[in-house]
């Protein structure tokens, strides 16, 4: 009998703690005696740090030495994560109509624009916002599911996001004169509804499109085509209220100088400078983008580029000759048509990048024209009346002119 | 830290090396359930260590069995179980089955006559024969005196002596 109790007595033996689990209490047995030490030492029973402490050591102990569940909040903490961010993935893909584009408007794009911290940020991202709407448009029209509601939904998005963008589009310009960033992110928004609505019409007119979506599609184009005019009429506005602020600030200058010499020298150089900084800027964009343009489209920007400089030489020019009113009213012409032919590549860029994301075959390579930009030359036209009535314009015969722009 | 603080953690760890596979084992063998029984083998040492601060403890290894045990009672206690010591079905035997050392039939069958014993009469038979247990130490833990461990002992061996036969005449 004894014989079976020394075997047992062997076998039982065996359960035992593993050597690790053997270091792991004694180590946590070993740190809540130090923790009792301290608390001693210090008389300290009961305050927050001390809780604290108590605390962390039975998490730790709970979950990582005496529970063999220990894994499970970590996985399942893992889950959430990992389906919280898939839905949010999964929905940037949603369009209207779709189940998850509540969680993209709602959730995904707000936190997003928590983000956008400065003014000019704010600005992008909005800009942004109305391009999104643009994209979902684009889906739902090369999916053939445009249908009124949907059509009806991102109108009134698109009119929302227009006006935020303009609300922040001018806060961004009347901050320390940020009027050229301002700019630049406008001609942006124009020419991304300019390429959309270049898109959408070509696709509309495939042979594949229903006739709901078509109808939609033109009633969608129509109210796009509105929405590019209050892009524009916003920026407009900015650019008119800019002015004037301008103006009155160089009349009073004059008014209390003697010498107005000065002052129509600093501002044809103020001018000058913005000119030649968005004409620079303009030539390395178009470096970037030229080799993803048609050969129509870049002979089209070379020839707006070369008027510029000879519209910039003109003005510098007319500095030369003490011309200072006239010099400032070629750079402003200058500018003007710096920002006509941003908005000709832009327009070209993003319709290509648009076409690349929808899968959609380029067949006969038409391109956005600069016909499409008459009415900017119009508009140009028309606000390049009143200061620059008195001074002859070597470029009337271009249809180009003073946009009455700020650009400082 | 000064040197008597020193002194009661050495002693401590000594007793946590020496002890705490046999507290662990007296612990699981109480409940049935490994995690339970590290939790109270840990609950044994931080009381101990406790103890040890204040006062000298006289027989150290009596002394831990006694906390686990009372340990282990406090466990049952607020688990509000209807009988302490309730193991599962089985066991032993199943401790047997998960072992793979050598000549693991002989005490397999040990091991499941285990499981047939009476609680009070298990207790006795690993304290003594498994743990190696002073009976006069036994007596200390199960509060009664020596004489009567001894006979307890004697009974329990007596019976798990007879189960064992009954085992070996029905093989044959």
């Amino acid at each position: 009998m004894n014989n079976e109790f020394e075997q047992i007595k062997n076998a039982v033996k065996n359960i035992k703690l593993a050597s690790a689990e053997k270091e792991k209490m004694r180590t946590f047995i070993l740190e809540k005696i130090q923790s009792a030490k301290f608390e001693q030492n210090n008389h300290v029973t009961n305050t927050f740090a001390v809780r604290l402490y108590r605390h962390y050591q039975n998490i730790k102990n709970y979950y990582f030495m005496n529970n063999k569940y220990k894994f499970i909040p970590i996985v399942a903490v893992f889950l959430i994560v990992i389906l919280l961010g898939g839905t949010s993935a999964f929905a940037e893909m949603a369009v209207p109509g779709d189940l998850l584009y509540g969680v993209k408007v709602s959730v995904n794009e707000p936190v997003a624009g928590l983000f956008a911290f400065t003014k000019e940020e704010k600005t992008e991202w909005r800009e942004r916002l109305v391009e999104r709407r643009l994209n979902e448009a684009q889906k739902l029209v090369s999916a053939n599911s445009l249908d009124e509601e949907g059509r009806l939904y991102l109108e009134g998005a698109i009119q929302r996001q227009i006006d935020d963008f303009n609300a922040s589009a001018e806060e961004l310009a009347k901050q320390n004169n940020e009027s050229t960033k301002s700019s630049d992110i406008n001609i942006r928004l124009q020419a991304a509804l300019a390429a959309h609505q270049d898109v959408l019409l070509a696709v509309s007119n495939g042979k594949d499109v229903n006739a709901e979506t078509k109808q939609e599609t033109d009633r969608l184009l129509s109210s796009l085509a509105e929405s590019q005019n209050r892009v524009r009429n916003g920026y407009d506005d900015l650019e008119s209220s800019i002015d004037s602020e301008s103006t009155t600030e160089t009349s009073s200058e004059e008014n209390a100088t003697p010498t107005t010499t000065s002052t129509g020298l600093a501002l044809a150089q103020e001018k000058q400078k913005t000119a030649s900084d968005l004409l620079n800027s303009m030539k390395l964009l178009y470096q970037r983008e030229r080799n993803s343009l048609s050969i129509k489209t870049q002979n089209s920007i070379d020839g707006k580029l070369a008027e510029i400089e000879t519209t910039f030489k003109a003005g510098e020019a007319l500095i030369a000759s003490s011309d200072f009113n006239g010099a400032a009213s070629k750079f402003q012409s200058a500018m003007s048509l710096t920002d006509a032919a941003r908005l000709l590549l832009l327009s070209n860029t993003i319709k290509g990048d648009i076409e690349d994301d929808m899968g959609i075959e380029d067949d006969d390579g038409q391109e956005i024209e600069d016909d499409n930009f008459e009415e900017d030359n119009d508009y140009i036209n028309q606000n390049q009346g009143g200061q620059n009535s008195n001074t002859p314009n070597n470029f009337d015969d271009s249809g180009q002119g003073n946009s009455g722009t700020e650009h400082d | 830290m000064n040197n008597g603080d020193d002194k009661i953690e050495e002693l401590f760890v000594e007793l946590y090396d020496a002890h705490a596979d046999a507290i662990f084992r007296f612990c699981y063998f109480k409940t049935g359930d490994r995690e339970v029984a590290k939790d109270l083998a840990q609950d044994t040492f931080i009381k101990v260590f406790n103890y040890l601060k204040n006062s000298e403890a006289q027989n150290a290894k009596s002394f831990i069995y006694i906390t686990a045990k009372n340990t282990v009672i406090d466990y049952w206690r607020k688990k509000k179980s209807v009988v302490e010591s309730q193991l599962p079905e089985g066991f032993f035997e199943s401790i047997a089955e998960k072992d793979n050392t050598e000549n693991n039939i002989d005490y397999s069958i040990f091991l499941s006559l285990l499981d047939k014993l009476p609680p009070s009469d298990r207790d006795v038979i690993i304290l003594r024969f498994i743990e190696d247990m002073s009976s006069k130490d036994m007596a200390e833990l199960l509060g009664e005196r020596e004489n009567t461990v001894l006979v307890r002992i004697s009974r329990a061996k007596e019976k798990l002596k007879n189960l064992f036969d009954k085992i070996g005449n029905k093989n044959e």
